[in-house]
């Protein structure tokens, strides 16, 4: 019985602890209780274990480069993308420097591109990515540095095929 | 868990029946004190500077003293010339009229120093333990926002983007950078100085951290340029610039700390 008690108790007070005007209602500081989670679990896993960090050959003519900055918060980011014949992504790489969830958002995303059409890869929206990382409205331009990063990569891609075609 | 639960609950309790006595107080005090009330109700008495919600009395807008309703002098006295009544701030989104300075991104720190500290000495909560609670609250409010506004001025980044926005305009979240070449050029800057390049080179990463600040000199020269001929685009330009050099210095600075080394 005392099980049940505390755990109802428990979830209340989560339940009150995730909403902050609750705590100021309350007469409490945000201090006094510890918020420390102000990232999501996904979010510090990428940023700790960053994947596919590192640089392709940007002169190889299946590689596309998108380098993008945000200058709101001072950050830049480099993606690039590797394409076989067939039009499919066979590899992607980041490097980024700035805040935990750019970093994050480049490592989803070069996780994700990974095996899918340059076409398909297109599609890939910013509000997929801030979903994934549950990224807080404040941290959403992180995101759309993700997707222009992306975009910038797919078509510094097509227009080396088009001018290779060309020739 | 079940002892925590208790003591939690227990805090909370004692911490709402607090707020209810301050709330049924400040209610009575409504028709005396309404900029009293605000803060209160509101918890963090730096929002009621800003909240444009907050109902001003005619009386406060103009330069008339609150307490004994006599006219001011100037617009920067600090306590009313009749009853020596410390005064709300008459500026308080420009930090540079508040300190009575000019509006220029070239200003002598040592002169904002002694304003801020001149101020301070005037007006920190401290002097005013055995004042009333009205004066109390304007010295804390006064007080804290001289130094938001000290922080703004002195840090020449910070001063940069308040100057912008006096001029209309800010840097935005949606903003990108269209210029690829600083974009390759910050990105090799942040390469050459990634732990991973200069493993424990210290002498390298002291080098680089020259260069960078060489860099910035020379950028906020440029900004100072064009905040003097008006050109807030280009000053825009120069700010973003200045916002990367100074997220690579403190990238620098933080690994030459993380190798022991002091900056």
């Amino acid at each position: 019985m005392d099980q049940i008690a505390s755990c109802s108790l428990q979830s209340k007070i989560n339940s009150m602890a995730l909403n902050t005007s609750n705590l100021l209602r309350l007469g409490l500081r945000p201090s006094r209780i510890c918020l420390t989670a102000f990232y999501h679990k996904n979010v510090i896993e990428h940023y700790e274990n960053p994947r596919n960090v590192g640089s392709l050959d940007k002169d190889d003519k299946n590689v596309g480069t998108g380098l993008v900055g945000a200058p709101a918060c001072g950050d830049v980011m480099k993606l690039q993308i590797k394409v076989d014949e067939n039009g499919k992504i066979v590899d992607a790489k980041f490097k980024t420097f700035g805040c935990g969830s750019a970093i994050a958002s480049s490592s989803y995303t070069t996780e994700w591109v990974k095996g899918k059409t340059v076409d398909e890869a297109l599609k890939l929206k910013n509000t997929a990515i801030a979903k994934e990382l549950s990224l807080p409205p404040v941290k959403l331009h992180c995101s759309m540095l993700a997707e222009d990063a992306i975009k910038a990569a797919l078509s510094d891609y097509k227009i080396k095929q088009q001018s290779n075609k060309k020739e | 868990m079940y002892i925590v639960c208790i003591i939690f609950f227990y805090e909370m309790a004692q911490n709402f029946t607090k707020t209810t006595r301050r709330l049924v107080s400040s209610i009575a005090n409504l028709n005396k004190s309404p900029y009293h009330n605000f803060r209160v109700l509101n918890g963090y008495h730096q929002t009621n500077f800003r909240n444009p919600t907050f109902v001003t009395p005619k009386r406060w807008q103009t330069n008339v003293c609150w307490r004994c309703g006599a006219h001011e002098g100037s617009p920067t006295q600090v306590f009313c010339e009749k009853c020596n009544v410390i005064q709300r701030p008459h500026e308080l989104e420009n930090y540079f009229k508040l300190f009575g300075l000019e509006e220029r991104f070239d200003i002598e720190q040592q002169v904002l120093r002694n304003k801020f500290r001149q101020l301070q000495s005037l007006l920190h909560p401290d002097k005013f333990s055995n004042k009333t609670e009205e004066e109390q609250a304007i010295s804390a409010d006064y007080s804290s926002l001289l130094n938001k506004a000290y922080g703004t001025l002195h840090v020449p980044l910070r001063r940069a983007e308040h100057l912008l926005k006096l001029k209309g305009e800010t840097i935005g979240e949606s903003q990108s950078v269209d210029d690829p070449e600083f974009l390759i050029e910050i990105m090799t800057l942040n390469e050459e100085a990634s732990v991973e390049e200069v493993g424990k080179d210290v002498g390298k990463l002291k080098k680089l951290n020259k260069k960078n600040n060489e860099q910035l000199e020379r950028v906020s020269r440029e900004i100072d340029l064009c905040f003097k001929s008006n050109d807030i685009e280009k000053a825009k330009e120069n700010i973003i610039k200045f916002k990367y050099y100074t997220s690579l210095s403190s990238r620098i600075n933080g690994t030459l700390r993380d190798l022991g080394e002091s900056d």
